[in-house]
């Protein structure tokens, strides 16, 4: 055959099979269509079944023991609210949003940062939650009735309905065949051993993680037993406010999951807790809350389903799916792309997407809503008292009075905040509204620098002043969020009306890591901080002079008041919520007075969301978001 | 050939070993350390606390010096210093010092029980007090890995480590203890020490090999030869398995904007290297210098913004590498879908590389243009194309083929800027959190996978101008 003739073959023949492949590749997408689109049947009737609660679903629960007991002496409360006011429970629907980051985990116990605090209440349980319509109360979890008679020993009864999720594993390979219960759709029951080993793995110094940093709530812990399969015996050592809240806001977690290998093997007694650390269900979440594990795909999504066999109120949607977005510039693209149903928006995104919005459409739409809420937290400027300068509360007051606090909130922060004049949450009855914050002052602050011996003798524009026959200049650098420019804007303003007052104030921006080595060493004058408040008040741990000498400690100012020392051991073992209240005004009025701090503002948060969902309600709790709280319209899908 | 490939392989062994020490420097010095990032003992408080984040250094090595261990010289009067300095028992020590003092106790374990044993005499009951106190941590015994080899023996031995440890434990006293304790605490740790004091001082041997071996750089690289990558101290996973996962998403990414520079580079370098001087080739450098020029965040948020927020066009995702919430798709939906996310983070990738390309290819085929051969294919009547296509192109393309090896770490590593903007999360993303978080082993992983690729890479690229070009013999 001629060359030509063998090329024209091999051409034709290439064609041929590229036609061939072509058509079978048709054919095989329109199969895989057949299978998908049935395998999607499938599940829908699966979820309808179970709605019904037909075929072995919720009613076949066992029904003793699962009710509130309004016993008197219950120290758990009736819930005030129903969580989803709205009342629509919409099957099918998915809730979209973002999260900023991956969990680094999901065991609630060992998973470090606080976004774990946050997922553990929609996939785990405690004994008790916060009541969202009163937070000081606790309502039932999975305990449904907490009795003392010393507030040393607590006698817990657990509820008999609760059931741990089915685990997210691959059934089919038969290696999990261990893994099977006897409840319904093969569930494990939750029991009191269960309550037993979460408080094993708080005692096990082997565990590190999360559990380390509640670990010091459980100092006093003195023992803890099972009386029975549904009750618990818990004693501490000394009766203190901390210890109830520590022990009910504890997520528990199951020993038979947790104390045992991927083959169903116990793990060994001797080194439990270090295998804990990297046990192989920790890239997966267990626990008894209403939302059960799906998948989580690092760097991608994490995502939920509504338990179907949860023993409390159902949330108003059937997913819940978070995507990981680390990128804050791209929120309100993703929610006005309508990939999200809400999102949190920046101070500055927040200016350019409300404030500046065009005939009050948000983000160009007039479906996005918007909602805000003050979250619990504070921002602070903290003065080291073990500084000569700022060992004067009269220069501390000085601080504060030329630092344009509101002035800033406004401009820099587009009015997402607070300012704010103490330690506490400005929603929670222990701030003292009647403490007004200073004003912005800086012929106040003057006379105070002139009255506490601050002169510019030698006219180089800086305050000095001799002590112990030294002469000090009032000059002082301060530790910054490095990286956040607002925080670069605002220190610029602050030390131009410094210099007007003659304090010479130098700006270090660090990064995080190297500022908390600066802060733990001292090795600072000033440092601009923040505290996230948790709802029950504690004061030792900041305030107390007993921490202000030890090293690594929160007490980094050196704060020592034995005024303050009074007070805070005082709310430490006050139990009455009103003399509690009282405590923390006390408290209040001395921080003002001393100034350790400048207080500085209370976050504001904003969110956007597509009027399809019913208006978003944010727990006063932090952290805020609980989408136990937010549901649909009927009939409607953002995506439609 | 071979010989000068053998030879080549050779030399990447201590390349790559010197690559390790320098990043491993590096990221050993760098200011920070793992706990900072929201992880354990960030603000570790009390004796609990304090226990558990010495179980985590030990875990993860952290408690041992980077590449010199010199702490067997440790004298006694050093160890006293630390535990007064420690415990602020003297004079008004400054945070700093405190801190530094009781990382040392902490971090030294072993070779200080030595030296804490004849404290327990000390004239000052204080530094008793503290020496106990410290030994009950130091004297600890760790257990050993049971995770290879004999798993039931070192369970078993485990267990008989725990046991002990749980006794060390209590042989300590709360302050103004009863004399009797104390005494009786004393006598636990001598009768102890009496047993096993030959464990705790060092020949001269001994002490040799522990100033090399026990080390973390020295431990790095013994898990480094079973080709143990560790596990990463944010999410306790094992690292590799983490990067495999990560590596389809880089792969996709950057697999196809190589194709695509290429694919527009090439013929762009050729068109201006036969148009060479003309408008036209000035107006092609032109365009790609500006956008070579245009940085990639720059590029990146632009597109993003143009063309997903609405306005003026919502074309495309606003990034990802799938949809999210789809329900199950076939193969081909599949693709499509990932195909549709790729479409803008592949143009920005692609709008960097595309101006150096295109200038090698230019530069390539304007050296042969002038070469004789292209004279003679002329003055043979060949067609203008076909000179140009055949006898020019081929040859010129050389030095482009060649850079392909050098492009081998990047279609691994990924573009860090890119992933971030486009929230794909593939190797480059997850580099960039590790670093923030300090996660040792992730970074080490990551960057030593790329440079093994960079090494392989640039011996690929050698070789293969021998074996394109008959002109280069490595012999």
């Amino acid at each position: 055959m001629s060359k030509t003739g063998q090329s024209g073959l091999l051409w034709v023949s290439i064609g041929l099979l590229i036609t061939l492949n072509l058509f079978n590749s048709c054919q095989l997408d329109n199969l895989e269509q057949r299978a998908v689109e049935d395998s999607q049947r499938l599940k829908e009737l699966e979820a309808a079944l179970q709605r019904g609660g037909g075929g072995g679903g919720p009613a076949a629960a066992p029904r003793q023991n699962t009710a509130f007991d309004a016993d008197p002496n219950n120290l758990l409360r009736a819930p005030t609210r129903k969580l989803v006011t709205a009342g629509t429970v919409v099957p099918g629907q998915t809730l979209r949003m973002l999260i900023g980051q991956d969990p680094y985990g999901l065991n609630p116990l060992i998973a470090p940062g606080a976004d774990i605090h946050e997922y553990s209440g929609y996939f785990g349980s405690s004994l008790a939650r916060r009541d969202v319509g009163s937070p000081d109360h606790y309502i039932p979890d999975l305990a449904l009735k907490v009795e003392t008679d010393d507030r040393l020993t607590f006698r817990i009864s657990l509820r008999q309905d609760a059931y741990w999720h089915k685990p997210m594993v691959d059934w089919a390979s038969g290696r999990y065949a261990w893994m099977r219960g006897d409840g319904p759709d093969e569930r494990r029951k939750f029991t009191a051993d269960d309550v037993i080993f979460t408080l094993e793995i708080v005692q096990n110094p082997q565990v590190a993680g999360r559990v380390s940093s509640i670990r010091s709530y459980f100092e006093k812990l003195e023992s803890f037993r099972a009386i029975d399969e549904n009750t618990v015996e818990v004693r501490f050592k000394e009766a203190q406010y901390t210890n109830l809240p520590s022990l009910l806001d504890l997520t528990i977690l199951p020993r038979w999951l947790y104390q045992f290998d991927e083959d169903g093997k116990p793990l060994d007694a001797a080194t439990w807790g270090l295998k804990l650390n990297e046990h192989w269900y920790n890239q997966k979440a267990m626990g008894t809350g209403p939302f059960t594990f799906v998948a989580w795909e690092p760097g991608v999504r994490l995502e939920f389903a509504r338990d179907p066999y949860y023993y409390g109120e159902a949330p108003g949607y059937d997913r819940l799916m978070m995507s990981v977005v680390k990128d804050q510039n791209a929120m309100p693209r993703k929610l006005k792309a309508k990939e999200l149903d809400f999102t949190y928006i920046q101070p500055e995104q927040y200016k350019t997407e409300v404030m500046d919005a065009k005939d009050g459409k948000l983000l160009g739409s007039e479906h996005i809503k918007q909602t805000d809420f003050d979250m619990l937290n504070y921002f602070y400027i903290a003065w080291n008292a073990d500084k000569p300068q700022f060992a004067d509360k009269r220069v501390r007051r000085a601080m504060t009075l030329a630092f344009n606090r509101q002035g800033i909130v406004d401009k820099v922060f587009f009015g997402q905040g607070k300012v704010t004049s103490g330690p506490f949450g400005q929603q929670t009855a222990c701030y003292d509204q009647a403490i007004a914050p200073l004003p912005f002052d800086l012929a106040a602050a003057k006379a105070l620098l002139d009255e506490a011996g601050w002169r510019d003798g030698d006219g180089d524009g800086v305050r000095e002043k001799e002590i112990n026959g030294e002469t000090v200049p009032l000059r002082f650098t301060m530790l910054t969020f490095g990286g956040s420019s607002e925080y670069e804007t605002l220190t610029s303003i602050y030390r131009e009306d410094l210099l007007q007052i003659g304090v010479q104030m130098v700006p270090v921006p660090l990064e995080w890591s190297a500022m908390l080595k600066r802060m733990e060493e001292r090795e600072f004058d000033a440092y601009t901080g923040a505290w996230v408040l948790s709802w029950e008040i504690d004061l030792m741990q900041i305030w107390h002079s007993r921490e202000a000498d030890r090293p690594k400690s929160s007490n980094r100012i050196g704060f020592r008041n034995p005024e303050a020392d009074r007070v805070a051991e005082a709310l430490r073992v006050e139990f009455d919520e009103a003399k509690r209240v009282e405590l923390c005004h006390e408290f209040h009025k001395i921080v003002h007075e001393e100034q350790p701090y400048t207080f500085f503002y209370q976050r504001t948060r904003t969110a956007l969301y597509w009027d399809s969902m019913n208006d978003l309600e944010f727990s006063p709790i932090p952290p805020h978001r609980d989408v136990r709280l937010f549901s649909f319209q009927q009939e409607a899908s953002p995506a439609g | 050939m071979l010989q000068y490939t053998i030879r080549r392989i050779l030399l990447i062994i201590p390349t790559f070993f010197l690559i390790s020490m320098l990043i491993f420097l590096v990221l050993n010095l760098a200011p920070g350390r793992p706990g900072a990032a929201g992880n354990d003992g960030g603000e570790a408080q009390g004796q609990e606390q304090q226990e558990s984040y010495r179980i985590f250094k030990e875990q993860f090595n952290l408690d041992k010096p980077i590449v010199l261990n010199l702490r067997h010289r440790v004298r006694a009067d050093e160890v006293r210093a630390w535990l007064v300095s420690a415990r602020g028992l003297e004079g008004e020590p400054s945070a700093a010092d405190r801190i530094a003092a009781q990382d040392r106790l902490d971090d030294y374990g072993e070779v200080l029980v030595q030296h804490l044993i004849p404290l327990l005499d000390d004239p000052d009951p204080r530094v008793q007090r503290a020496a106990a106190q410290t030994l009950t941590g130091a004297a600890q015994a760790r257990f050993v890995n049971d995770r290879r080899g004999d798993v039931v023996a070192a369970r078993q031995a485990n267990r008989l480590i725990s046991n002990e440890n749980q006794k060390i434990k209590a042989w300590r006293w709360a302050e103004e203890a009863p004399e009797a304790e104390q005494q009786a605490a004393k006598q636990q740790w001598s009768a102890w020490y009496a047993e096993r004091s030959e464990q705790f001082t060092y020949t001269a041997a001994e002490a040799a090999a522990m100033t090399v071996l026990d080390t973390r750089f020295a431990k790095y690289w013994q898990n480094l030869l079973l080709l143990d990558f560790g596990v990463s101290n944010v999410d306790r996973r094992p690292v590799f398995d983490t990067l495999v996962s990560k590596l389809r998403y880089s792969l996709s990414l950057s697999t196809l904007a190589v194709v695509l520079a290429y694919l527009l580079a090439v013929p762009l370098g050729i068109f201006s290297a036969v148009r060479q001087g003309t408008r036209a080739d000035l107006a092609v450098t032109v365009g790609l210098f500006v956008l070579y020029s245009l940085p990639s965040f720059f590029v990146g948020t632009v597109l993003l913004r143009v063309f997903t927020e609405g306005s003026p066009w919502s074309l495309f995702p606003t990034g990802d590498f799938e949809t999210m919430a789809a329900g199950p798709m076939t193969t081909a939906q599949h693709v499509k879908d990932v195909a549709w996310h790729l479409v803008l983070p592949v143009v920005t990738y692609t709008s960097g590389a595309l101006a150096a390309l295109s200038r090698y290819a230019r530069t390539g085929v304007i050296d042969v243009i002038r070469a004789d051969y292209i004279r003679t294919a002329r003055a043979k009547g060949l067609s203008e194309p076909v000179v140009i296509i055949k006898h020019a192109v081929r040859n010129g393309m050389i030095p482009i083929l060649t850079l392909l090896g050098g492009l081998l770490p990047t279609l691994v590593a990924g573009s860090t800027v890119i992933e971030v903007i486009f929230n794909i999360p593939g190797m480059g993303q997850y580099l960039f959190h590790s670093i923030n978080l300090r996660d040792y082993n992730a970074v080490m992983a990551v960057l030593l996978a790329s440079s093994v690729l960079s090494l392989v890479g640039i011996l690929l690229s050698d070789l293969s101008y021998a074996l394109v070009d008959p002109r280069i013999s490595l012999d």
